[in-house]
């Protein structure tokens, strides 16, 4: 990646706790401007303490953030002109029509009646909710509350958005439709902070990644980058004649538990260490093969296995 | 300050919407008062009389004064609406003015206490009230709306700290009966128990009540106006920052 302006969000071991619960203990990480950043974690994991101290609604009990340089507690409004929140539940007004609520935080954000409703027009359009844009928000389905609370936090550009869980609760379709958003969004080049549960959405939608467990980070990286923490890439084998696969599992006994599938007609070693492949081939001498394939170990695989560590790394 | 103006319009007219689209609150608002004023009239106008007191002229303050504070009701509610929806999170990340959210609330709750006011007036006119002048009339009106906006500050913060908008409604209610209760809204100050008798002669209820008459000629204006007066001002900056405050803390 090129280096441009630096990060335009800095955080600095913050930590935070409410009462006996140790939300945020000690977290620290930085977003380069124009990057989409995945805060990936569990229920429970700290995101939305970790992001309502970024959007200046909570004041942590150690450590700091930086947005653009302005420190979140001691310059809070500054920062609060450059940054949006789009939080975990949708903060709409239900009794007034979707146009209305953007008009209403349009005109918050200090546009006049004009070009608020013209902007609210803008954004109906761009998020497909021209023909709901007369109906009340009490009555929009859960994807469209969510594209309504997403464009209500773009009534005024600012450079840094925060998106929490955004598909949570929603059906596939209507992910699939945020996702598109947020891509879109990426593209317009703001700076995105976007929680997550779901190793896929964080896969799909972001630069790199910040796996968060019990209020630790505790990995780092873009996706590719996570996917080799899990150290050593899983070997697969196929033979052409299936009667050969317990042939080939004793021949890879040697590497790791070798694991037959008979429906696909693979044998796979799951983690067969790097520069493997080489002996593995000579251990499968006068076996005809139809593929031989070293592949990373999923996302999840990896997921699974940073996050069981109860304290991280 | 412009933004504070502004954003306290803003968010007033949304209240404003708000209510014109639950035709209940506007049923109620008007409904209420006056099932109120009509009720204690009929039961209590011949007891007052045989003591020498004109009903018709004393009733429509208190009944005034008893609007006010349940319209302000209606604030604790909407706050603690907005802070559960996530809403108020949205706006704490806004830049705008911490007091806006409660000034607008209560601004926005002057078109409410309007729509009570209203009904209670013309009705007290029918059964015989009469104000001393046409600055009679206008004071009235500006001391009720005044007392409205005062109610619905002080009731919104309720909403601030309850755990649900039907938490704060219950809490709201428990300072209203008190505080009508304990004034001289249906009783002069000497027939309360002599330990209470400061009480009920000073509290806020009362200054407003009795200022209220005063500009239906019962009463002195010069000598209820400066009481009444402190009281709004001291308690609506009061509100107002704590307003402020519990906004910008609020969870
Ligand atoms: N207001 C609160 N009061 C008490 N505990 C809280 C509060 N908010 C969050 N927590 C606790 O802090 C931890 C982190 O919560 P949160 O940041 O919401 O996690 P996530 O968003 O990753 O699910 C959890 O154990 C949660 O129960
Ligand atoms: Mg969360």
């Amino acid at each position: 990646m090129a280096e441009v302006s630096g990060p335009i969000v800095q955080i600095e071991e913050v930590a935070h706790s409410f009462g006996s619960t140790v939300a945020l203990n000690g977290v620290s990480f930085e977003v380069e401007a124009g990057e989409v950043l995945g805060l990936l974690g569990p229920n429970g994991a700290g995101k939305t303490t970790m992001i309502n101290v970024l959007s200046t609604l909570l004041v942590p009990d150690r450590g700091r953030a930086l947005v653009a340089g302005h420190d979140v507690v001691a310059q809070a409004s500054s920062v609060r002109e450059l940054i949006a929140l789009t939080g975990q539940f949708a903060a709409l007004d239900d009794v007034l029509t979707g146009r209305e609520n953007l008009i209403l935080f349009g005109r918050l954000r200090s546009l006049s009646k004009r070009h608020a409703t013209r902007r609210a027009e803008e954004l109906l359009e761009r998020f497909s909710l021209v023909d709901a844009a007369d109906k009340r928000v009490g009555s929009y389905s859960g994807g469209m509350r969510r594209r309504l609370d997403i464009a209500a936090s773009l009534v005024v550009a600012t450079p840094v958005l925060f998106l929490d869980e955004p598909t949570t609760g929603l059906d596939p379709r209507s992910r699939a439709e945020l996702w598109q958003v947020v891509r879109a969004l990426r593209d317009d080049g703001l700076t995105i902070i976007l929680t997550t549960q779901y190793l896929e959405e964080a896969d799909q939608l972001s630069e790199r990644i910040v796996v968060l467990n019990h209020g630790r980070v505790v990995a780092e990286g873009s996706p590719d980058e996570l996917k080799q923490l899990a150290g050593g890439q899983a070997c697969v084998v196929m033979p052409v004649d299936l009667g050969q696969l317990e042939e080939c599992a004793s021949a890879l006994a040697p590497f790791g538990t070798p694991v037959v599938d008979r429906d696909i007609g693979s044998v796979t070693v799951p983690d067969a260490g790097p520069g493997a492949l080489s002996s593995i081939i000579a251990h499968l001498e006068g076996i005809d093969l139809t593929d031989i394939s070293l592949r990373r170990p999923t996302l999840e695989e990896v997921f699974l296995q940073i996050t069981d560590l109860p304290d991280g790394p | 300050m412009r933004t504070l103006a502004a954003d306290t319009l803003i968010l007033g007219a949304r209240s404003v919407v708000r209510s014109r689209r639950n035709p209940a609150t506007v049923v109620s608002a008007f409904i209420f008062p006056l099932l109120f004023f009509a009720l204690f009239f009929i039961v209590m106008r011949r007891v007052m009389a045989a003591q020498g007191f004109d009903y018709a002229q004393l009733l429509p303050p208190t009944i005034v004064a008893q609007a006010m504070l349940f319209a302000g009701m209606s604030s604790a509610y909407y706050v603690a609406a907005d802070r559960l929806s996530g809403l108020t999170a949205r706006l704490r990340s806004m830049p705008m003015h911490r007091a806006a959210p409660i000034l607008g609330r209560a601004v926005g709750d002057l078109v409410r206490s309007f729509i009570s006011l209203v009904p209670i007036s013309v009705v007290g006119v029918i059964v015989g009230m009469r104000f001393d002048n046409a600055l009679g009339v206008v004071g009235f009106a500006l001391v009720a709306l005044a007392f409205g906006l005062v109610a619905s500050l002080g009731m919104g913060l309720i909403g601030y700290v309850a755990s649900s908008p039907d938490d704060a409604v219950s809490i709201a209610s428990m300072p209203y009966l008190p505080l009508l209760m304990l004034s001289t809204g249906f009783a002069p100050v000497k027939n309360f128990p002599g330990w209470l008798q400061p009480f009920v002669e000073w509290q806020p209820v009362t200054a407003v009540i009795d200022l209220l008459r005063a500009f239906t000629g019962e009463g002195d204006v010069g000598s209820t106006l400066p009481v009444a007066a402190a009281w709004l001002s001291g308690f609506g900056l009061l509100f107002a920052a704590l307003g402020a405050r519990a906004f910008k803390k609020a969870s």
